[in-house]
This record gives C-alpha cells, sequence and structure tokens, in this order.
C-alpha cells in the first residue's frame, strides 16, 4: 500500500492578466508567467511527482484567449503521469463558459467543479478533496471539511481566506479549526499570493504556496511552490523558487548625490548588491528619498531614462525633499519665513503622525510654490 | 556681522590677494568685470559654497585652469567675535573640500564637514537671505528695462514691499498653489483627481453590471445544474424501463424458445405465419419482383447511410456554434457582421489572388519561352537569308566563271579570223598603191628600186598571213566545240543555282512564318500578363480595402480571436457539405422511387420509404422463417439447433434472474409491453429534449455572457484607484493647508511687514532726493511714489536713475528690516555709475553717513568717487579707498 505520495503545490499563477501597468513589457511578461507554469510542468516530469497541486485562480478570468488555453492544456498533457488536481479560484470561478468546462483537457486532469467534492485514487490510496468557487464570491464550502479516517492519504485543495473564528470573508473562508478537526492530512491553500510557512493544526500540516511569479508590485520578493511528500498524518515539503523575475520595491535615499546619472549610477550598485549578478532581470519600483542639496533638482524621467538601458523594467517615484534648514527659513522676516513659521508651528500641533505628514507636506508644496514649481501626482 | 580681510590664495584667475575691509565704509576700484565678480562671489562661496542663487553649481567656473584648487580665507567678525574661515575647495571631489572655522577671540576652531555651509552654521541665516540682505546689485530687472519699464520695475518693487523678494510675487506663489486645483489643466491635481474618480465611477458601473451579469449567469447555471439533474434523473429512469423491457424481450425470447422446443406446433405455428408472410409479400408485388425490390433497397440504405451522416454533421455544426458563442462579442453586432463579410472577402480575394498569380507565372514562363522562339525564329531567319546571299555570291561567281569562259571561247571564234583577214586586206592595198607608183616613178630608177623593195615585203607579208590563216581556222573550230560545251555548263549552272535560290527562298520564307508567329504569340501572352497584371493590381487594391474596412470595424469592439474565424470556416465547410448532400440525397430519393415503380407507383419518397422499411422487415422475417421450416425439416440440424437453444436459454434464464435481481418478474401481455415500450420511448424523447434544452441554454449563456468582465478584476482595479484617489485627496488637503497658511501669512505681512517696509524706504528716498519724493508704497497691488506736498507722481514719468534711488531704497529697507539682530555689511556693485554728479553726491553723503553704524563695500571697475568729492568738497577721510591697480 502507498503510504507516501510526491506532490507539487502552487497557486493564483492568473494567466491571461493584463498586467497594463507594464506598458510595453506587458505582452512579454504575459509569456513569461505562462512560461513558469511550462517550467513547473516540467519539474514534474523531471523529479517524478506523481500529483500536481493547483489551487485556484490559474488563470486571471474566465476568458482567456485560445492559443494560451490550448498551450495549458498542452502542458498538462505533456506530464501524462503526473495527476493535475485543479480547483477554481474567484478569479476564473467555475461556470459553463469557463475554461475548465471544456473536454477536451487529457485525462491525467482532474478538475473539482463543486463547492465541495472528493475525487478517490484507489492505486495510490489518495483521496483528494476540492474546494472550488462558483461565483466571484463565496460564503463557505457549503459542506463539512472531514474526510473518513482511514488509511488513506488524504488531501484538500482549498482556494480561500484562511480566519479567525470570529472573522468573516466573502472568499471561501475556513478557519483553522475546521482544518485541525478535518482529518486532511494536507491542506493546499491558494488565493494568498504570498508563501505561509508550513503550519500544524493537529495532524493536518496546511500552507499557501503563493502565485510561482509575481504580478505587481504588491507581489514582491521570491516567489515559487511547494514540493515533497505528504504522509499520512506529516509532510515532508520544501519551498522551492520559481518566478521568472522578481517584483521590487526599493527605497533609495539619494541625500549627498548631486546629479542625476550620480543616482542612476548609485542605484545599480545598490540593486546590484542587493539582488547579485541577476539584479538587472528584476522588475522595480524605486522611491526616491532623503534630502537633495541646494541647487539640484532630481529628475525622475532622466534618471528612469538612464535606469532602463540597464534594467529590465523600472519606475521611478521622487519623494525627496531639498535640503533646506526650515528653522533657519522660519527665522525671516518675509512672506516665506512667516509662511515656514506658521507651518511649523501646525506642524507641532498635530495630534497623530498622519496629520503630521499631512502638514509636512502642505510646508514642502508652499516652498516648492514660492520656488515656482508645482508638485503634481506622479505615480 | 563685518567683514575684516579676504585673503584670496587661487581663485578663478586671482591668486594670492590679500584685501584689508574697514568697518566703516570702503571703495574698492580698478577692477576688471571678471575679478570684480570673483571677487564678490568668493565672499559668498566662502561662506555658503558654490552653487549660486540661480541654483547652478560654479565650482568649474573658479577653479584655476592648472589644476590647483581653489583656496582662500576669510576674516570677519561677529557678534564682537573675530572669526577666520578658511577654505579648500577640491579639485576633484567635493568630499575632499576643507572647511576650518577659527574663533581667534575665543581661540578655537573646528573642522565641518565639506557640505556644511559655514554662514547657515554661524549665522542662523540661509544664503538667499544672507545675499538679500548683504548685496544689493543693479537689478537685473531695471538693466532691461529701456522705455516701458513701468510695470516690471512696479511689479518688482511690489514684490520686494510684500514679499521681501524681488522674484516672487504674493501672485506668482498664490497662483502655483492654486494651480493645484485649476481643473482646466491637465496635469493639475485636481484635473487627475476629476479624471481618477470618474474612472472609479466607471469601473463601478462595470462591477455593478459585471456583479449582475453574473448574478443571471449563476442563475442560469442553476437552470443548467437543474436540467443536468433532470437528464440524470430521467436517464436512470429510462435504463430502468430499458432493463424491463431488456427482461420483457429476453422472457418472450425464451417464450419462443419453449415453444420451438415443441415440434409439431413450431412446425404449424411457423409455417402458417410463413405463409401469411407470403401472402402479403405477394400483395405487396415484392414476390414477382424480388430483384427490382432488392436493388430498391441498396439505394434505400445508401439513402438512411447519408441521413446518418447528415445527422451527424448537423450536431457537430450545434456543438461548434456553441463554442463559437464564445468568440462572439456582442458589442457591435453590425461591426462585427462587416468584419464577418469583410473576412470572406479576405479569404476569397486572397484565394482569387493568389490564383492570378500563378497564372501570372505560368503566363510569365510561356512568354519567356515564346520570346526564345522568336530568337530563335530570328535567328534562323538571318542564317536563312546569310545562306541565300553567301549561295547568290557563289552561284554569280561560278556563272561569271563560266560565263567568261564561254565569252573568251565565243572570242576565240568569232575575233581571231576577222583580224587575220584584215592585215592581209592592207598588205594587198599597199601591194596596189606601190604598183601604181611604180608606173608614176618608172623613169626614176631609185624609186623603183624603193618601191620594188616595199612590193616584194607587201607580197611577203600576204603569202605569210595566208599560211597563218589555216592554222587560225583549226583553231577556230576547236574553239566552238568549247564555247558549245561552256554554253551547256553555263545553263545547267545557272538552272542548278535558280534551284538552290528556290531552295533557300522557301528556307526564308518558312523561317520569316515561324517568327511572325512566334512574335504573335509573344505579344498575345504579352496582352494577357498585362491584363492578368491588372487583374492582380485589382485584388490586391481590393484586399487592401478589405482588410482596412475590417480593421476599422474590429476596432469597434474587443478583439478577435483567430479562432473565431477558423470555427466559422469550419461551420460553412460542414454547411456546404450537408447541402451538396442534401440535393445528393433528393437525387437518390428520386431514383429509388423510379427503381420500385415496378411494384408500385409511388408520388413521395416518405410513402416509398415506408413500404420498403415494412416489406424488408416482412422478408427478414420470412427468411428466418424459411431457415427454421428448413432445420426443423432436418433431423440433424433440428438437434443441433435444440441443443443451442437450450443453451441460449439457460444464458437467458441467468441473465433474466441478474438483471430482475433475483425479484420474480411477471411477464407482461403484448398490451402492457407496449405500453412499457412506449414509456421507453417517451423517456428517451424527454431526455433528447433536456439534453436539447441543456444545449440551447448553454449555448446562449456562452454567447451572451461571452465578454462579461472578471468581477475579481474589477474589485482589484477599483481598490487599486481607491488607494490612489486617497492618496490625491490627502495631497490635496495638504495643499489647501499650505494655500491656508500662506493666506494668513500673506495678511500677517501685508499688515506688519509691508507698512515698516513702505516707513523705512520713504525715508531712505526722500533723504537721497533732498525730498524730492516723500513717500512711497502699495495700493491695490500697485506702487505709489508721492512728491514733497503728498501728490501722487505718475510713475511712468519718473526717470530711470530716480527708479534706481527707489530701487536702492527699497533694497536697503528691507535689508534692514528683514535683518533683524544680525547687522549684515552692505556690498554694492558699481553703485555711482547709474547717477548723475548730483544723485551720485547725495548718495556718497548718505553712505558715508550710513557707515556709521554698517559695513559698506563698494566694488568698481573706475573710481567715480574723485571727482564727485572734490566738487561736492565730501569728506573721504572715512572712506577706505582701495585701488586694485596698485
Amino acid at each position: 500500500m502507498n503510504n507516501k505520495i510526491k506532490i507539487l503545490h502552487c497557486s493564483d499563477l492568473h494567466i491571461g492578466a493584463e498586467l497594463s501597468f507594464l506598458k510595453n513589457k506587458s505582452k512579454s511578461r504575459r509569456a513569461e508567467v505562462l512560461n513558469t507554469l511550462n517550467r513547473i510542468t516540467m519539474m514534474c516530469l523531471q523529479q517524478g511527482i506523481e500529483l500536481l497541486i493547483i489551487a485556484g485562480d490559474l488563470f486571471d478570468s474566465n476568458h482567456i484567449d485560445s492559443q494560451t488555453l490550448t498551450a495549458v492544456k498542452s502542458m498538462f498533457a505533456a506530464i501524462p503521469d503526473t495527476i493535475v488536481a485543479i480547483v477554481a479560484g474567484n478569479h476564473d470561478y467555475f461556470a459553463v463558459d469557463s475554461p475548465y468546462s471544456d473536454d477536451d483537457w487529457s485525462p491525467n486532469v482532474s478538475i473539482f467543479f463543486k463547492k465541495f467534492s472528493t475525487i478517490e485514487f484507489p492505486k495510490k490510496n489518495l483521496r483528494l478533496c476540492g474546494s472550488s468557487f462558483l461565483g466571484s464570491y463565496q460564503e463557505s464550502s457549503g459542506s463539512e471539511l472531514n474526510v473518513p479516517d482511514d488509511d488513506m492519504i488524504n488531501i484538500l485543495i482549498y482556494h480561500g481566506d484562511l480566519v479567525t473564528n470570529n472573522q468573516s470573508s466573502k472568499y471561501n473562508p475556513v478557519t483553522i479549526n475546521e482544518l485541525e478537526n478535518s482529518r486532511f492530512d494536507y491542506v493546499a491553500l491558494g488565493h494568498i499570493h504570498s508563501a505561509t510557512p508550513l503550519a500544524k493544526a493537529g495532524n493536518t500540516t496546511y500552507a499557501y504556496s503563493g502565485t510561482p511569479d509575481g504580478n505587481g508590485f504588491d507581489e514582491t520578493g521570491k516567489k515559487g511552490v511547494y514540493t515533497g511528500y505528504v504522509y499520512k498524518h506529516r509532510t515532508e515539503l520544501a519551498f522551492f523558487p520559481t518566478s521568472s523575475r522578481l517584483y521590487e520595491n526599493v527605497s533609495f535615499d539619494i541625500t549627498s548625490l548631486t546629479s542625476n546619472s550620480g543616482i542612476a549610477k548609485s542605484i545599480i550598485n545598490k540593486l546590484e548588491t542587493l539582488y547579485g549578478a541577476e539584479y538587472q532581470d528584476n522588475l522595480y519600483k524605486i522611491t526616491l528619498t532623503g534630502k537633495t542639496p541646494e541647487g539640484f533638482l532630481p529628475s525622475r524621467k532622466s534618471i528612469t531614462t538612464e535606469l532602463q538601458d540597464t534594467l529590465y523594467y523600472v519606475s521611478v517615484i521622487n519623494q525627496s525633499t531639498p535640503d533646506t534648514d526650515i528653522k533657519i527659513l522660519s527665522s525671516d522676516f518675509s512672506l516665506k519665513g512667516i509662511f515656514v513659521k506658521k507651518m511649523l508651528a501646525k506642524i507641532n500641533a498635530c495630534e497623530n503622525e498622519a496629520e503630521k505628514e499631512m502638514h509636512e507636506k502642505a510646508l514642502y508644496i508652499g516652498l516648492k510654490a514660492f520656488d515656482r514649481e508645482v508638485s503634481f501626482y506622479e505615480n | 556681522m563685518k567683514i575684516k580681510e579676504l585673503h584670496i590664495e587661487r581663485f578663478g584667475n586671482i591668486k594670492d590677494l590679500d584685501l584689508t575691509i574697514s568697518d566703516s565704509m570702503n571703495f574698492l576700484y580698478g577692477f576688471n568685470e571678471a575679478d570684480k565678480t570673483a571677487v564678490v562671489d568668493f565672499i559668498i562661496i566662502m561662506l555658503y559654497g558654490t552653487v549660486n542663487r540661480y541654483r547652478e553649481d560654479i565650482r568649474e567656473k573658479y577653479l584655476p585652469d592648472d589644476g590647483a584648487d581653489m583656496c582662500g580665507s576669510l576674516v570677519f567678525e561677529y557678534k564682537d567675535e573675530e572669526f577666520v574661515l578658511e577654505r579648500i575647495f577640491d579639485s576633484g571631489r567635493h568630499k575632499k573640500d576643507k572647511i576650518k572655522l577659527i574663533n581667534k577671540t575665543a581661540d578655537t576652531s573646528e573642522e565641518l564637514a565639506f557640505n556644511v555651509k559655514p554662514g547657515e552654521h554661524l549665522f542662523k541665516v540661509n544664503k538667499d537671505i544672507f545675499w538679500r540682505n548683504a548685496y544689493i546689485n543693479e537689478s537685473a530687472g531695471l538693466s532691461m528695462m529701456q522705455t516701458s519699464h513701468t510695470e516690471i520695475m512696479s511689479s518688482m518693487l511690489s514684490n520686494l514691499i510684500t514679499t521681501a523678494s524681488e522674484k516672487t510675487s504674493v501672485s506668482d506663489v498664490a497662483g502655483k498653489l492654486n494651480k493645484y486645483f485649476d481643473s482646466n489643466d491637465e496635469s493639475s491635481m485636481a484635473f487627475i483627481l476629476a479624471e481618477k474618480k470618474e474612472q472609479l465611477d466607471n469601473l463601478k458601473d462595470e462591477l455593478r453590471t459585471a456583479s449582475e451579469t453574473e448574478k443571471s449567469k449563476l442563475k442560469l447555471q442553476n437552470d443548467c445544474n437543474k436540467l443536468q439533474s433532470e437528464f440524470q434523473a430521467e436517464t436512470s429512469k429510462h435504463q430502468i424501463i430499458k432493463t424491463n423491457l431488456e427482461i420483457q424481450d429476453m422472457l418472450f425470447e425464451l417464450d419462443s424458445l419453449h415453444s420451438q422446443m415443441n415440434n409439431e406446433q413450431n412446425l404449424v405455428s411457423t409455417s402458417d405465419r410463413y405463409n401469411e408472410l407470403n401472402a402479403i409479400l405477394k400483395k405487396n408485388r415484392i414476390n414477382d419482383n424480388r430483384k427490382v425490390f432488392h436493388k430498391t433497397v441498396e439505394k434505400y440504405n445508401k439513402i438512411c447511410e447519408f441521413r446518418k451522416q447528415q445527422d451527424a454533421d448537423n450536431q457537430k455544426i450545434k456543438n461548434m456554434q456553441v463554442e463559437l458563442g464564445k468568440y462572439t462579442p456582442n458589442d457591435n453586432p453590425a461591426a462585427l457582421q462587416n468584419v464577418i463579410d469583410n473576412q470572406k472577402l479576405i479569404e476569397q480575394t486572397s484565394d482569387t489572388l493568389s490564383s492570378l498569380k500563378i497564372q501570372y507565372k505560368e503566363k510569365q514562363d510561356e512568354e519567356a519561352k515564346a520570346k526564345e522562339l522568336v530568337s530563335q525564329a530570328r535567328f534562323e531567319l538571318e542564317t536563312a537569308e546569310l545562306d541565300l546571299t553567301r549561295h547568290e555570291e557563289i552561284s554569280n561567281n561560278k556563272i561569271d566563271l563560266a560565263e567568261d569562259r564561254m565569252h573568251n571561247s565565243s572570242q576565240m571564234v568569232d575575233m581571231e579570223p576577222v583580224k587575220k583577214s584584215k592585215n592581209l586586206v592592207l598588205a594587198c592595198v599597199i601591194l596596189i598603191i606601190l604598183a601604181l607608183a611604180l608606173i608614176i616613178f618608172i623613169t626614176n630608177i631609185v624609186m623603183v628600186v624603193i618601191i620594188s623593195l616595199g612590193m616584194l615585203s607587201c607580197m611577203y607579208a600576204i603569202f605569210s598571213k595566208i599560211g597563218k590563216e589555216k592554222t587560225v581556222k583549226k583553231y577556230g573550230r576547236v574553239n566552238e566545240t568549247e564555247l558549245f560545251s561552256s554554253q551547256i555548263a553555263l545553263r545547267n549552272l545557272k538552272n542548278q543555282c535558280n534551284e538552290e535560290r528556290e531552295k533557300y527562298l522557301r528556307k526564308i520564307s518558312s523561317a520569316k512564318k515561324q517568327l511572325e508567329e512566334a512574335k504573335n504569340q509573344s505579344s498575345l501572352l504579352k496582352s494577357q500578363l498585362d491584363s492578368l497584371s491588372d487583374e492582380i493590381k485589382e485584388a490586391e487594391k481590393n484586399l487592401e480595402e478589405y482588410m482596412n474596412s475590417k480593421e476599422k470595424s474590429e476596432k469597434k469592439f474587443s478583439s478577435l480571436d483567430p479562432k473565431f474565424f477558423s470555427l466559422r470556416n469550419e461551420i460553412s465547410e460542414i454547411e456546404q457539405k450537408i447541402s451538396i448532400r442534401d440535393s445528393q440525397i433528393k437525387d437518390m430519393e428520386a431514383d429509388v422511387i423510379s427503381s420500385i415503380s415496378p411494384i408500385q407507383d409511388f408520388s413521395d419518397y416518405n410513402e416509398a420509404e415506408k413500404f420498403i422499411a415494412e416489406n424488408i422487415e416482412l422478408l427478414e422475417e420470412e427468411e428466418k422463417l424459411s431457415n427454421t421450416l428448413y432445420i426443423i425439416g432436418d433431423k440433424e440440424k433440428r438437434n443441433a439447433v435444440k441443443a443451442e437453444n437450450q443453451n441460449r436459454m439457460r444464458i437467458l434464464t441467468e441473465k433474466v434472474k441478474k438483471a430482475s435481481k433475483d425479484k420474480k418478474i411477471l411477464k407482461l401481455s403484448q398490451e402492457e409491453y407496449s405500453q412499457l415500450k412506449q414509456l421507453s420511448i417517451d423517456s428517451f424523447e424527454k431526455i433528447s429534449s433536456i439534453q436539447d434544452q441543456y444545449i440551447s441554454t448553454i449555448t446562449s449563456m456562452k454567447i451572451q455572457y461571452n465578454d462579461s468582465k472578471c468581477v475579481a478584476n474589477l474589485e482589484k482595479k477599483i481598490a487599486i484607484l481607491e488607494s490612489e484617489i486617497e492618496a490625491l485627496e490627502i495631497k490635496m488637503r495638504s495643499v489647501k493647508i499650505a494655500i491656508d497658511t500662506y493666506n494668513d501669512s500673506l495678511y500677517e505681512i501685508r499688515e506688519k511687514y509691508a507698512p515698516s517696509v513702505a516707513r523705512r524706504t520713504s525715508e531712505i528716498l526722500a533723504e537721497l532726493t533732498k525730498g524730492k519724493y516723500s513717500s512711497i508704497s502699495i495700493k491695490g497691488g500697485r506702487i505709489v511714489v508721492k512728491d514733497k506736498t503728498g501728490n501722487p507722481v505718475n510713475f511712468e514719468t519718473i526717470s530711470k536713475s530716480t527708479c534706481d534711488q527707489i530701487y536702492f531704497s527699497l533694497r536697503l529697507a528691507v535689508s534692514e528690516i528683514t535683518a533683524q539682530k544680525m547687522n549684515y555689511p552692505v556690498i554694492l556693485d558699481d553703485i555711482f555709475i547709474r547717477f548723475n554728479e548730483q544723485k551720485a553726491a547725495q548718495l556718497l553723503k548718505f553712505l558715508i553717513k550710513y557707515s556709521e553704524n554698517s559695513q559698506i563695500i563698494i566694488f568698481s571697475n573706475q573710481n567715480q568717487i574723485s571727482s564727485i568729492v572734490s566738487q561736492e568738497q565730501i569728506p573721504i577721510e572715512n572712506i577706505n579707498m582701495i585701488s586694485m591697480n596698485q
């Protein structure tokens, strides 16, 4: 009798996402995300993965172009010895017009069409349960999450929010208590795009694998999949990075730098130190902070243009402020000096940080107006 | 603060310059323009670094050309303490700069970091304020003024009065701040915010629509699910009925097998039925026309087969239309139709175009061949013509030769005897003449002798000639034969030449004909190629038009998936196939009707079909019965069949037992069986109807919701937009705070600062103009100058030098009022150059008096004050005159 199963758990690939914020890079990035799935299937082939779990949102929506869909189907068809188990997420919920209703998925693909259903693989001594979305929202899976107390290896594939007992969510919520009492050996979660460490509730191990490849600047850092063995009552899984590129938000202090090209060079040096030899391949949102010396106004446009020569994608936001001694300025008996003095008084009277930040912004907006500048929305 | 000493070691072109400045009035003159600016810049750079007031780093400007560092020191007094500021500006990196501030009074010193501004560090005053209060230059704005200076002057002076900076006006700052709220400016925050809010509203509308669409979709989905459940329930019901029917069929078969076991009874009943069937078949005229019927059946079977194919294809189309629905956008049906039409035209035109191109290529090849033929024919013609010419040349030569030969022969024959006769006659005539002369001169002996000698000579000649003539005659006979044969040869040669010429002419004419034909062929092909080329151009033009029209229409809705067209093409291909098959079926139906006419005439195929189907069944049954009767008649076979039947009965009994799950099953009557069969048919029809309904619901659903938006994606977009709007609103609140604070500041400065500046300016101006102008103020944003009687002066009538006096008064007043506790040195740049002697003298007196309390440092190119001093008798012992010319 089979007492273990080799799995690969991934979720939230969002194939076909528009990625319009990447402008001219969006098309190539979409292709890369699709290729990440291909690499995952190749991993299955090379590592002899018996079960590939896709815990929802494989697609970004139900309307996927035929070429992409055909490519995905072919990738799964290329690993006939691996069971591909898919649940539908809130983005690609199951309906008759969804790609999952097509009847030409290869025989190794098992799609869960219900809020909760079970498929058994007796030869592998495996019982798979899955909870799919049947609409954009799902208040619950509608079933008690448990399986018979037998010798089979039980795995639950669940797309939804992991909540505490008092919390509610419109995205298929499940509590740790429910997982603890479920008798599942492993719960493969999807919906949250960052991987969580493997956790245990009773005999049940659970984890979000996160997305295998980031799709935005709210999905920073290394992304990947969980892979390894699931046994009865225990797991041996490890996180394996699969992202083709990283999305990174980097804050960069430009104090003491006096030229745009100097800033660009320093940014490149910092990125190389932070992200190693492959730093050029990543996607960066860089926020310039610190004090700019008198006589120098950093140009977001020139810095971006210079960085674009080296980096795959970069967006620069300037939040630096001029290196002016405000106290000295406030001592001047002039309109500017009085303005600064009054603003400093208001800042000091602020009761909370948010209010203080708002007033500090007001001070710099005013100072820019005195310097005949207007700082419009940059993002 | 008072400047005491300047020590410039290296600064631009200046090297090792030491200047000592007094606490009162200093006049430094004899500079060239560059050095004067450099010394002024040295002071500000020492105190505040190399970034100038235009925010430009001017370090490069003053780094010595030889690569040395820029360095020097500044000695000054501040709050009764003496300081030395030493600076080295590194020629390479800013960070290597060295700053040392020594307090000589306290005997302390400190090294400052490279980026520290000693002025700010010590005085707590930034560069702008220091420079505004310490340095009074000719106003840049003033120097630009030529004729229409009023407005600039007025705004500059009012800026100085209201904001203490001539370049910052109240309205400028307010304008910049209000720009954030300018909803007409596309780059303004208010515009962007409004745009984002509009986007948000649109997205929320889209989300609402998407949610409603999803709800109705889910409702339809539920309907589908219900239909699916109904389908499953009905299918299982149908299965039960089917099982029961199978059981009943098995029971019937068992009964039949039982009865077969009883041979006699079986024989009677079988032969009865057989006879009955035979009678029916006879009545139907089948028995007499079996061959005809079998042939008709063959055709009928073919029709059935075709119909099956038609059904399969129709089902295929149905499924494909469902699939097509997924790729069909709904937003603009007219545009979509146009795209479809254009796509069809594009495909047709592309086909035509490619076939035209193939034809063109073929014709091109043909034309090339035709051209080759033309050149070949031309070559052959030329060769033939050349041959002819050559032949004619040879022939002519030959004929000429032959003719010459013949001519020679004829001359030999005709001319030789005549010549010979002529000589003889001449000799005879001379002889006669000589004879006559003898007679005349017979008396003269000498003459007789001479004449006799002559006569003897002539006689000799005559006789010798006569001998020779005989030989010539002999030769002439020989030549005549030769002439004759030459004539024949010439005739033959001419004939031969003519014949050969004819041959060459024929060859030429045939070559000409060939050339003509080839030319015709070539020109025909050329015209065909031209027409094909026109057609290709036309097709290409059409193709482009269709593509443009398609592209235009495509922009009106979401882009089409290539599968849309491939599906449509596939559907239309199958439809075409169906239609062809339909017409084939009709032909075959007519064929069946005509084929069965010897048995029975039918006008309608359906009747014929019914007749054929019934009789096929009858014939099958008849055949079976015939076999049975045959078997019954044969004992051996009968026993074998009996054994077989027993075996079959055993199997059937087991099957019935299994199918009925050991329950007792009653055998149904014929009527009950029919009812059950009907129930099965009804159930099957119901299943088909549910299936149809399901397919139609799914189809409409797929078509209807093909381009529905993803709720989750819209929600994500909304969340991003909302956070952007929130950030913008916070920033707008910051702008609002800035504006409010600015207005408060403006109020305060108008109340406190502007009146005191105006008052002090008025005092200085009155002193400088000996009371000609008594006051200066701002009213309604405009400057008002009053004369000593208190009447306002038309600003436009004020001279440029008076403007400079007003400007100086204002700058000094602003400096005094904004300086507060800091006592700035007053640095003046070529102040006298702009005044006439009288005004300059007045200014000099004012400055001498002013320097009693403040340090004055005047930089000038020339020593203008010497003449003023002597004319106006102004004491200059307190003026520290420093000449740079020394």
